[in-house]
This record gives structure tokens, sequence and C-alpha cells, in this order.
């Protein structure tokens, strides 16, 4: 890809969210990957640069958690948004400092998740 | 129902702590008693032996020395100077000097005449040769006689001695004041009932007994008397004129006598009484301070027992809630998550109806049947994940209705199938495969149905949480008929439980759970419950290879064979 588009990467088990969204992502102009296991998005990110992954917690084998370590070790310039429907202040605190660019509780606006998409590419632009 | 088991533990306590040891003591006290007493009686005994033998040295020294009076009279004195009367009452007043007892003398000649006389009576001239003394005195030299009534009708007795003078023998006789020798024999001191007096070889008194007995009457009693050697030796007989004494007798040397000391035997034991009440009192008084005491240590103990079992059942009970209260947490946590994916969903589908109805707003013209397409399958969705959500909050409603007891025939299969459906999800989320095998000819049983599932979902929660993070990770729970009871085992492929956990797994707030994660209170729950409706859960494990519960529920319901040995087995628990 040598298109100067945002790409986003999905990660959450529920795939009918993943459909959804990942439309209305691509109808607002960015390239979306998305994959419901944590495994999954660590192979693409492996295959695709990635500007943003929006991660949830409970999946399937490699927790949100893993995935979001696991995809800052390797991809350091990568934010990572948390999504998830199960959490707590002191869950949001700990995965704040483990790198997650902000954390966000289902359900959440798709306005709020847009504003902290355009906020990272803010950020990447000015570096 | 209080106090019947306070009483029951207070009577356990007192039987045990005062009863055996009261019994213990009692043996204890009545041989000591027991050894006590026939050492006091023996004591009693010998001492009135002592008694004795003084008193008869005592007489036969008086009778001697009277004796030898006698005879030293007899050897200074000539016949003729003797036969002068005159001259025998100044022997008389010389005897009488030595020892007041002599009462009488006379001078007698070979043929036993009488040639003088100094006394009372009037006996100068009366011949004795047919006398029993006169007989005996001219064998022995010095005779002292029984007493006897002789001349003078009065009863006495006389020391009589004989002396050879050349070629002619004559006797020399005394008469012993019978009063002053009774006096001398009675005067003993030996209790209250004491009294000393003497007996011929027939058995006549020969001095007067205090409680009855007079001069040369024939003592009843003779034949019971068993002394017939030398000892002074103490016995107990029953007197033929009415009651009970303790003897000492033994016979005077030289006459014969017996002397006989006696007391009545409730006199002579009155010490050993005293002793033996004073001992029975304080054991009495000591006895009446143990019951008390202990008494009063029972109630004391038997309450504190009850306040703490009251306390126990109390906190069973809390326990039983608290656990609830617990899986009510836990089980909102995943609750939340159930709810959030599904709204999620629908925002997002929201967000997309949005943005379809601003394109057709723009464009004010005739909609795009794609986008319509779009809309509608987004109402769609949404309706489906409204019956999603609503499905997880039924679920709630129906965990809420749990708290309610009620025993009903239930069917196990369909309840257990239940539980499952509850934990799929989290199971699928963790990759576990949960494997169901039932018993297909399982009959229903009597029990609480929202209770068991508790118990069956709280051990399908501990067997996800023992598979975390592992492959392959399998669940089995499978239900089958033993005799008059359903097994119902719920077994994982996990970690496994160490040995030294597993004695402790169904205790309350124990936990192998990192701080914050785990109550400590799931499984010590469960155990009150399946004790509460009359079944068992155990437990096997090995480390790294897995773990089983296993449930045994009666299919008559609790209280049937009797288990009532389970402490939450009260009223309400049963025949609703």
């Amino acid at each position: 890809m040598v298109d100067d588009k945002i790409t986003i990467l999905i990660v959450d088990d529920e795939e009918l969210f993943l459909d959804s969204i990942s439309q209305r992502l691509v109808m607002r102009g960015f390239n979306v990957i998305a994959v419901n296991r944590g495994d999954k998005a660590l192979e693409a990110a492996r295959k695709h640069p990635i500007d943003i992954a929006i991660v949830d917690l409970k999946m399937p084998g490699m927790d949100g958690e893993a995935t979001l370590e696991a995809l800052k070790k390797e991809h350091e310039r990568m934010e990572i948004v948390i999504l998830t429907g199960h959490g707590s202040s002191e869950a949001a605190l700990r995965l704040i400092r483990s790198g997650a660019y902000s954390y966000l509780q289902k359900p959440c606006e798709i306005e709020q998740l847009l504003e902290i998409i355009k906020d990272v590419c803010g950020k990447r632009t000015k570096v | 129902m209080k106090t019947d088991s306070f009483k029951h533990i207070r009577r356990v306590i007192l039987s045990r702590v005062l009863l055996v040891p009261f019994i213990i003591v009692m043996l204890v006290f009545g041989t000591l008693l027991y050894y006590f007493a026939s050492n006091l009686r023996d004591q009693v005994a010998s001492q009135l032996v002592r008694i004795a033998d003084g008193h008869r040295n005592l007489i036969e020294q008086f009778l001697q020395e009277r004796a030898y009076d006698l005879k030293f009279a007899a050897a200074s004195h000539s016949f003729k100077g003797i036969g002068y009367e005159n001259k025998l009452a100044l022997i008389l007043e010389q005897l009488q000097t030595g020892s007041p007892a002599f009462f009488d003398l006379g001078v007698f000649d070979e043929r036993a005449d009488h040639i003088a006389y100094v006394g009372p009576y009037n006996l100068k001239g009366k011949n004795y040769a047919d006398s029993e003394w006169f007989k005996a005195v001219q064998k022995k030299n010095i005779y002292i006689s029984d007493v006897f009534s002789g001349y003078r009708k009065i009863p006495h007795f006389i020391i009589a001695v004989k002396k050879e003078e050349g070629d002619r023998v004559w006797y020399l006789r005394a008469t012993i004041d019978t009063l002053f020798f009774n006096d001398l024999v009675e005067n003993i001191r030996v209790g209250k009932t004491g009294e000393a007096y003497l007996l011929n070889r027939d058995g006549m008194f020969q001095t007067r007994r205090r409680s009855g007995g007079n001069l040369m009457e024939t003592d009843p009693d003779y034949g019971t008397y068993r002394a017939r050697g030398k000892e002074t030796i103490s016995f107990v007989a029953e007197s033929n004129l009415g009651g009970m004494y303790l003897y000492a007798a033994g016979r005077l040397r030289g006459t014969g006598w017996l002397l006989v000391v006696r007391q009545e035997i409730g006199d002579a034991y009155a010490p050993l009484a005293r002793a033996v009440v004073l001992a029975v009192a304080i054991v009495i008084m000591g006895g009446a301070v143990v019951v008390m005491m202990a008494f009063v240590l029972a109630t004391g103990v038997a309450g504190k027992l009850t306040a703490a079992d009251i306390e126990k059942r109390q906190m069973g009970a809390q326990l039983l809630m608290a656990g609830r209260l617990a899986e009510v947490g836990e089980m909102s946590a995943g609750l939340a998550h159930e709810i959030n994916n599904p709204l999620q969903i629908m925002k997002s589908e929201q967000f997309m109806i949005n943005d379809i109805l601003n394109e057709i707003e723009k464009d004010g013209r005739q909609p795009d049947p794609e986008n319509l397409r779009l809309v509608r399958d987004s109402v769609n969705q949404i309706g489906t994940q409204i019956d999603r959500c609503r499905q997880v909050t039924q679920g709630l409603l129906k965990f809420a209705r749990k708290s309610e007891t009620s025993i009903k025939s239930v069917r196990l299969e369909p309840l257990i199938l239940e539980v499952v459906e509850m934990v799929e999800r989290r199971a699928r989320v963790e990759d576990i495969r949960i494997v169901k095998k039932f018993d297909t000819l399982l009959p229903p049983i009597f029990t609480d149905p929202a209770q068991l599932q508790q118990v069956f979902l709280n051990l399908l929660n501990n067997a996800i949480y023992a598979l975390k993070g592992k492959n392959n990770g399998e669940i089995q729970i499978a239900a089958d008929r033993e005799n008059d009871e359903i097994a119902v085992s719920v077994s994982d492929n996990g970690c496994g439980i160490r040995e030294e956990h597993l004695e402790k797994i169904f205790l309350p707030f124990f936990t192998t759970k990192p701080v914050g994660t785990g109550t400590g209170l799931g499984l010590s729950t469960c155990y009150g419950i399946i004790e509460r409706l009359g079944g068992t859960i155990a437990v096997a494990s090995e480390v790294n290879v897995g773990t089983v519960f296993t449930v045994r529920m009666p299919l008559d319901g609790p209280g049937a064979k009797g288990k009532s040995e389970s402490k939450y087995s009260d009223k309400e628990g049963e025949g609703q």
C-alpha cells in the first residue's frame, strides 16, 4: 500500500461489531483491517503498517492486554486504543501505563472513537 | 430448642466433670474411712484392755498386800498373846492403820473354834470346821475366799492365814470391808458408761455392778465372757439384759476372779462416731461446694458453648449470604461485559443509520436501494442485539430469584444445561470445551433447583479459572445415578489443586486466587448449600492433571435417610 491513508487495525471477538465498525471507518476514508483474535492482530501488524489499533480486552486465546504489550513491543510507534465492555478504572490505569493511547468503555459513541482517531492522526502529522 | 441444647450440654459437662471424679473420690473416701474406723476401733479396744490390766494389777496388789499384812501379824504374835481380845483389838487397829479395808479379825484354833474375835458381830465360840475357807486355809496357808454369807448372813469375803507354832496350829482371819473393796474395784472412769466388777469362777458377783447386779448374784452374761486364759482380752458382746457392750476381761492371780471392765458400745465408740460424722460432714460440705462450683462452671461453659453454637449458625447463614453476594458481584462483572458488547454493536449500527440518513437528507433525492438495505440490516441488527441483552437481563433476574429456597421435583439435566449456557460464552472466550455426559434415565430429584444451580455455576467458574491460559482446556460435566443418589461430577484438565490446599478448600475465605480476585467464599457456600440439601460434595485433584468435584444428591431430597446431622437443616430448609 502506497497511499497516505491512515490504517486502523480493529481487534475484537464480536464479529458483528467488527463488520459494522469497519464499514463505517472505511466510509470515512480509513484503511481498516479487522481481526477477531490477538495473534491474528500481531500477524496483520507484521504485514501492514498500522497507525492505530483498537483492541478489545476479553478475547479467546491472547487477551487484549497481552496483545497490547506484544504490539507495542514490535511496533513502538503504533498507537493503541483499548475498547472493552469489561473493565474498571484500575485496569484502565494499568493499560495506559503499559502504553495504551486511550481506554474506552463499551458502549461508546462512535464519534468519540473518531475523535480519538483524529487525535492520533494529528499527532502523527506533527511527528 | 436453644434451651434444650443448653441443658443437654450442661448435663454432659456435669456428668463428665462431676460424676466420674465424684465416684472415684467417694470410693477413696470410703476406703480411707473404713481403715480409719477399724484402726480407731482397735485403739478403743486396746485402750480398754490397758485400763483393765492396770485395774487388775491394782486389785491383785491390794489383796496380796492385805494377805501379807495378815501373815505378818500372825508371824509376829504367839497364839497365847493373840488369844486376848484386847491384844487382838490392838492388832486390828494396827492393821486398819495400814489399810482401812480390814473390817474384823478373828483367831481360830486347829479345831476351827473361834477363840477370839474383834468386830461388830458376835461370832466368838462358833466353830468353822465345815466352812469352805477353813478347809482351804488348812491346805494353802494363805487363803482369800469368795464372797459368802456365813454366820453373819451378810455377803463378805475373808482373808485367812495359817500359823504353825511348834506343835500348835492356829489361824488368823480378817474380813475385808465389802464397801471399801467395792469402792476400790468400782473406782474406774471409762467414758460415761464404763464400769468394772469382779466375778468368781461360777460367775457370781464379787463386787456390785453399777448397771445392775448385786453381790453373790450370778451374772447372766457370764457365759458370753470369752476370757479363759491369763491374758486380758477385749470383745464385743450383747448383754442378756439388753445392749451391746465392749468388754475387757482378765483373771486375777490367786483368787481366780474375773475382772470385767465394760462400756456401752455407743459410749465406747463415741470418738469414732464423732470422727466419722465429722469426716462425712466435711465430705458432704466439700461435695456440696464442688457440686455448686461444677454447676456454676457447667452453666457458664454450656452458656458459652450454646452462644458459640448460635453464633456459628448465624455465621453460617451470613457466610451463605456473603457467598451469594460474592457470586452476584462476580456475575455482574461478567454480565456487564455481556451487555456492553451488544450495546456497542447497537451504537455502531445507530451510527451507520445516522450516516445513511444524513446522506439521504443531503442528496434530497430518492434513497439509494443499497443504503435502504443497509438501514434495514442495521435496524434488524439492533433488534437482535436488544434480544441478546434481554436474554442476559433475564438470566440476571433468574439469579436474583434464587435467594428464595424451595424444594421441588427437579430434572437435573435441563438444570445443568442452563448453568452451562451461562458460562459457555466465557468458556469460549478462554478456548475451553465443555463436554456434557448425562445418564439417559436420570430420575427427577427433590431439591432446590436455584441453589443447586448456584453450586454448579460456581464449580464451572472454578474449572474455567483452573483452565485459564491452557491449551485444549476441557470441562466435563457428567450426571449418573448411584443407587438412591445422583452423582454430578465437574472435572477439568486444568492446573489441579495442591494437596495442602485440598483439605482447606471448603473453608470459608480460603482462596488461592490473587488478592482482590477471589473472595474465598464460593466453595464454602457450595458446601453449605449441598449439606443443607442433604447431599455431599467431594473433591479429588492432581496437580497439572486436573480436578474433579463430585456432588451427590439424594433422590428423596433433604431429610431423607435421617441426614439430619446437617447443621443447616433447620425448619426453613424442609418441606416447603
